[in-house]
């Protein structure tokens, strides 16, 4: 009977590694940008270069945060659900077909700083970390504690 | 003279329209940035110049051993405005090897020249000259992205030309939230080639190719292409007339590619026939292609090709050849490349000979 019990609450803590530290991470443009909704897929092609129109005829301009960064790990892993290393191989590719990869900015404020100005401008970040100067046109849920990422800033 | 002048007019205010429409924005941005593996780029510009690097060493049955800086290739990439996009690639090819130095006007070559027209967020249209949608490693050939030294023979310029010179146009849509893709093309080699080095030149070519991600790991796709090459005038009837048209070939072709975690398997099939009964061709042709992630960087991969073609039926009793190729390939930085592997199988003396190779590769 004890055994049984330790199994339970066992299962419960391994169904709360994932379930009970999953966190938010918002896509956000700018401020002036009148997109209302936006799938995963249509932001995978985006952040991908496979989709670099966006409706009204602006080149989209996704930005990524560093790649030693948590949030673009987690970020990346929840749209190619390939870890970002594995991304390299196919930025390889696009590069020889002359695609580069986003542009990468070194912190938060400096993607907030990129979205509020450059046309086109699509990036993520924390619901703790949001601003006026951006708005959400997505929320993805990953299985992974960005909080202390809150605490930091 | 005055055309070269207005040309470099032209894009002379280009330039300084992009730079000074650029400069407003992104302030954030380095105005020059190099990146191995990524080239130099002018953000302010939207230009990048980078390119790729291959040498390889090759001790082949029957022949002499041959050490040769293979590809010396440099890209242009520029984006002057929103929707357009012009691409060049130039290419030195086997200028240099231990049997002396080619002219370099020789091996010089023009791989891609082509601008793409953004038409809508799902469609593009290009011009110029660009690599033929045929199958997965015609249009990815370069030698980093690839895990062998040797291209399967069913992908080499011996069937149908690599490049082709004219119009195409791509459109992607969401089939279940899944990429499909599809490419339309209209060739015309006759009036736009610009200097080649490949065997085969298309005469007049068009096609087509559809292209769908099945899962997050495995595409499919299908390739047509039916197309009249210069190479065949040479079996032209000496009685018949000047202007006897060309025959058509037409080849079709499936393909797949798994990827995941470092694993991949590809696979190539194509079926090509010419539509002239007095010169039969009839080939029939596959690789399969796997991958697999050991230690360090260091991949094992293995392939198997199968080629049956009449073309040898002169020549060869048997005209199948099966080839296989194993070898590792070491990836110690991300744009770099080092290969090693050895090509063996039977029939294939003249088409793939056995033999060992080693190569270096590097985009910079």
């Amino acid at each position: 009977m004890l055994l049984l019990r330790n199994r339970i609450i066992l299962s419960l803590l391994l169904l709360c590694s994932s379930a009970c530290f999953a966190d938010d991470i918002l896509i956000v443009m700018g401020q002036s940008y009148a997109v209302e909704k936006l799938s995963i897929k249509q932001l995978e092609n985006i952040y991908r270069r496979k989709t670099q129109l966006n409706q009204v005829g602006e080149r989209w301009n996704p930005i990524n945060l560093s790649a030693s960064d948590r949030l673009r790990a987690a970020f990346a892993q929840k749209i190619y659900q390939e870890p970002s290393e594995v991304m390299e191989a196919y930025w390889n590719t696009q590069y020889f077909q002359g695609i580069m990869p986003p542009y990468v900015v070194n912190s938060v404020e400096g993607m907030l700083r990129m979205l509020e100005t450059t046309p086109g401008a699509i990036g993520y970040l924390l619901p703790c970390q949001l601003d006026k100067r951006v708005r959400v046109v997505l929320k993805l849920t990953v299985n992974e504690s960005l909080a202390d990422l809150c605490e930091k800033k | 003279m005055l055309k070269l002048l207005k040309l470099a007019l032209v894009l002379t205010l280009c330039c300084a329209y992009a730079m000074s429409a650029r400069a407003e924005h992104n302030s954030e941005q380095a105005w020059l940035d190099y990146h191995w593996g990524r080239g130099l780029n002018l953000p302010a510009l939207n230009l990048n110049i980078g390119g790729y690097f291959k040498a390889s060493y090759v001790r082949e049955e029957l022949s002499p051993d041959k050490f040769s800086v293979n590809d010396l290739s440099v890209f242009i990439t520029w984006s002057p405005f929103d929707r357009l996009r012009f691409f060049a690639e130039v290419e030195q090819h086997n200028w240099l090897s231990n049997e002396g130095v080619s002219r370099f006007n020789e091996t010089l070559s023009v791989e891609r020249l082509f601008v793409d027209v953004l038409l809508s967020e799902s469609s593009t249209l290009r011009f110029g000259k660009y690599l033929t949608p045929v199958g997965r490693w015609n249009v990815i050939h370069s030698a980093p992205l690839v895990w062998t030294t040797n291209r399967p023979v069913l992908t080499d310029d011996r069937s149908y030309a690599p490049r082709a010179n004219g119009v195409l146009l791509t459109h992607s849509h969401l089939v279940n939230e899944h990429n499909l893709d599809i490419t339309l093309y209209l060739d015309d080699s006759t009036d736009l080639e610009i200097k080649s080095r490949n065997n085969i030149v298309f005469d007049r070519a068009a096609g087509a190719r559809v292209n769908y991600e099945l899962t997050e790991h495995l595409q499919i796709g299908s390739s047509y292409l039916a197309y009249q090459k210069l190479s065949d005038m040479a079996l032209a009837d000496l009685n018949s007339p000047d202007d006897a048209p060309l025959p058509w070939h037409h080849l079709i072709g499936i393909d797949a590619l798994w990827q995941h975690n470092g694993y991949e398997v590809l696979f190539e099939s194509h079926y090509h026939l010419r539509d002239d009964p007095k010169h039969i061709l009839d080939e029939k042709s596959l690789f399969i292609q796997g991958v697999a992630p050991l230690v360090a960087q260091v991949s094992a991969v293995a392939r198997y090709e199968y080629f049956n073609s009449s073309i040898f039926r002169p020549l060869l009793q048997d005209t199948v050849a099966h080839i296989g190729v194993t070898g590792l390939a070491w990836r110690p930085f991300l744009p770099m490349v080092l290969k090693a592997e050895y090509r063996f199988g039977s029939g294939n003396q003249i088409i793939a000979p056995s033999g060992f190779y080693l190569s270096i590769a590097t985009f910079y």
